[in-house]
């Protein structure tokens, strides 16, 4: 007997730990006078205090919402009159004002036929996994925004917060990316703007808050009391003037090794560290590294091709693909700007690219695609097309072949460069190079003529002006009567007549200059 | 040897004028007076010898042959190192000039109206000083 004692003693005492570790504790309503028993771990999970004396109507208040007190009142009822064992979760409000899950269950019990002893069950509290559960759920349904891409990065992960906050009510998160070593506000749906207003773009560094610390370092950091922590020196009375005692931090660190985000997590009470919270968090990181690494990337991609369609555009270049299998057609974003026509209404296939050729080049063209497909050859052409409002454009175009079937040709790939400005330089500078060697011509014939007159001078005018000069030193030189002074009185007025009929001459051949420079103005 | 004058020049009163002059200034020389290139080709041809050298005073602008003509035709000339020639022209254009003493017969370049100075001095100048030794 004394042996059977023991061991039930000791069997009890294992089905209490085990109970204890499980969360579970015990009730029971006897009958007929109804009273509620509760072990003293379901004052732990009430929050109740070891002195509560626990009845009926009280623990049904617990029970959170009506529709929740109507279950677990209705369950109750149906284990009573009908002996139906009930197995119920519903959330509950401690007295302490904390929101747990219950795990219900209600089985009849009674000592004989005629009347029936007490109803009992368990309560187990669930919230951790319950709210595992709920994390999923959140986590799933953010998954699902971020999808769907309806909403911004910072919106989807202020969503995501507010579902934390609703599963962990003491939890006040913030997520700040990490730019230029300085937070830079993303998501804090409950934190008031007074404080983010202060933080935002500060710089991180060590001892610079929780948030600061845990990006520059790139480590968690945990600070349990604000008020005491070397890391908030200088920095406590702004978390502490909202309203927030403890804040852990959790640095977002991209597959490069880079700080990109940091999540805080504020409370309203000093914390002690727990496993429960931390696994909490470290689910958190890993979805906001995803979220964020991915929203990263798709930026920088982003970036990428913005850059990449403002040099196509700058430059005027677009290119093509030509599946030759399906005659799909893919143009960039350029190439329809260069065609003047708009990419949501226009189809770029075979037909409607050789419709917009210049008549006088488009079998030129067609020659030279066909020239392509034959020998496979990457070729340059130039080509004019004519946009729907009827300019000219000039394209200088490269194509060649992608031909992974040996059979049949499958892919032309192309670029079009759109070198109009440059065609038409050329041809003003053509022209301006005609005119010029006409202007060049005008004035050769003008020097000739210049020339001429120079000659005319040179020549005809000192001919006989010398000669007058000749007979004028003779007469000084020589004794008169020694010479023929008629002849040579003769020769004078010949010279003279001579004279007067060149310098008519040039005066009719500079008239001649100056007809020619007016007829040019005009 | 001995030097021959020779006037070309399709002015006659430039010719008249000039052979005078020549004259006084101690051009004693026999003169022959041409009124073209071609005429004056001819007398070289005619009194072609290697024992006789020629003094041309040459005008440029002339009929039938102008002066340049002259100068082309006495590179073929035989006796080419029997001539010398004076450009006498009227031509004041540096082009001229520089045409005419290309040609390595040519000593001098006169412009019209001569003057008795250069004429002195064309004298006393080799290689004329020395046909008149």
């Amino acid at each position: 007997m004394r042996e059977k004692t023991y061991s039930t003693t000791f069997h009890g005492s294992i089905i209490d730990k085990t109970l204890l570790a499980a969360n579970i504790g015990t009730w029971q309503i006897n009958f007929p006078d109804r009273e509620l028993i509760w072990s003293e771990f379901l004052m732990d999970i009430f929050e109740t205090g070891k002195d509560f004396k626990p009845d009926l109507s009280t623990c049904l208040d617990f029970f959170e919402g009506e529709k929740n007190r109507a279950l677990i009142a209705a369950a109750i009822t149906a284990v009573i009159e009908q002996g139906k064992d009930f197995c119920e979760t519903c959330p509950i409000v401690t007295l302490k004002g904390n929101k747990k899950w219950l795990l219900i269950t209600g089985s009849k019990a009674e000592v004989n036929e005629d009347a029936m002893a007490c109803i009992y069950g368990i309560m187990q509290d669930v919230t951790e996994s319950r709210s595992l559960a709920e994390m999923d759920k959140l986590e799933n349904r953010i998954l699902e925004l971020y999808e769907k891409q309806e909403l911004s990065v910072n919106e989807i992960l202020s969503e995501y917060l507010k579902g934390m906050e609703f599963l962990y009510p003491e939890i006040y998160g913030s997520i700040h990316y990490i730019q230029d070593g300085c937070l830079l506000r993303c998501a804090a749906p409950s934190l008031p703007d007074s404080y983010l207003d202060v933080i935002n773009k500060h710089p991180i560094g060590e001892n610079i808050g929780s948030c600061g610390t845990a990006a520059y370092l790139k480590k968690p950091v945990f600070v349990n009391d604000i008020a005491r922590a070397r890391e908030w020196e200088g920095y406590a009375h702004l978390p502490l003037a909202a309203g927030y005692k403890a804040c852990w931090s959790y640095p977002v660190i991209d597959s490069d090794n880079n700080v990109i985000a940091v999540l805080g997590m504020y409370y309203k009470e000093v914390q002690q560290p727990g496993n429960k919270k931390l696994v909490i968090i470290e689910r958190a990181v890993k979805l906001l590294q995803l979220i964020l690494e991915s929203a990263l990337k798709k930026d920088q991609l982003q970036n990428a091709n913005e850059i990449m369609y403002q040099v196509q555009d700058l430059a005027k270049f677009g290119n093509w693909q030509w599946n030759m299998e399906t005659n799909e057609v893919h143009w960039s974003h350029t190439l329809y700007n260069i065609y003047g026509v708009d990419a949501r209404s226009y189809t770029p296939d075979l037909e409607n690219y050789l419709a917009a050729l210049h008549e006088a080049d488009r079998q030129d063209v067609i020659n030279t695609l066909r020239q392509i497909q034959q020998t496979g050859d990457e070729t340059l052409f130039e080509h004019r097309i004519v946009r729907p409002d009827g300019a000219i454009r000039y394209l200088r175009c490269w194509a060649r072949l992608f031909n992974n079937n040996p059979d049949a040709p499958s892919k032309m790939i192309g670029a079009s460069l759109d070198i109009t400005e440059t065609k038409l330089a050329e041809m003003r500078l053509k022209s301006l190079y005609e005119q010029q060697v006409l202007h060049v011509q005008k004035i050769e014939l003008q020097n000739r003529k210049l020339h001429e007159i120079t000659w005319i001078q040179s020549h005809l005018v000192r001919a006989p002006l010398a000669r007058i000069m000749a007979i004028a030193d003779f007469f000084k030189n020589v004794p008169a009567g020694e010479t023929e002074e008629n002849g040579l009185l003769a020769a004078i007025n010949e010279s003279c007549l001579e004279l007067d009929g060149i310098l008519g001459t040039i005066i009719d051949k500079s008239e001649q200059i100056e007809l020619n420079q007016k007829n040019e103005a005009q | 040897m001995n030097l021959e004058v020779m006037i070309v020049d399709d002015d006659p009163v430039f010719t008249k004028i000039a052979g005078l002059m020549l004259k006084m200034a101690g051009f004693n020389q026999l003169q022959h007076t041409c009124h073209n290139g071609q005429d004056a080709l001819e007398i070289l041809v005619q009194r072609s010898s290697m024992e006789l050298a020629f003094l041309i005073f040459l005008d440029i602008n002339m009929p039938v042959l102008d002066g340049w003509g002259v100068l082309d035709a006495l590179k073929d000339y035989p006796y080419k190192k029997n001539i010398y020639v004076v450009m006498a022209t009227s031509s004041i254009a540096q082009t001229d000039k520089d045409r005419a003493s290309a040609y390595d017969c040519v000593i001098s370049y006169l412009i019209k109206p001569l003057r008795r100075e250069d004429l002195s001095v064309l004298l006393k100048s080799e290689p004329v000083a020395v046909f008149n030794n």
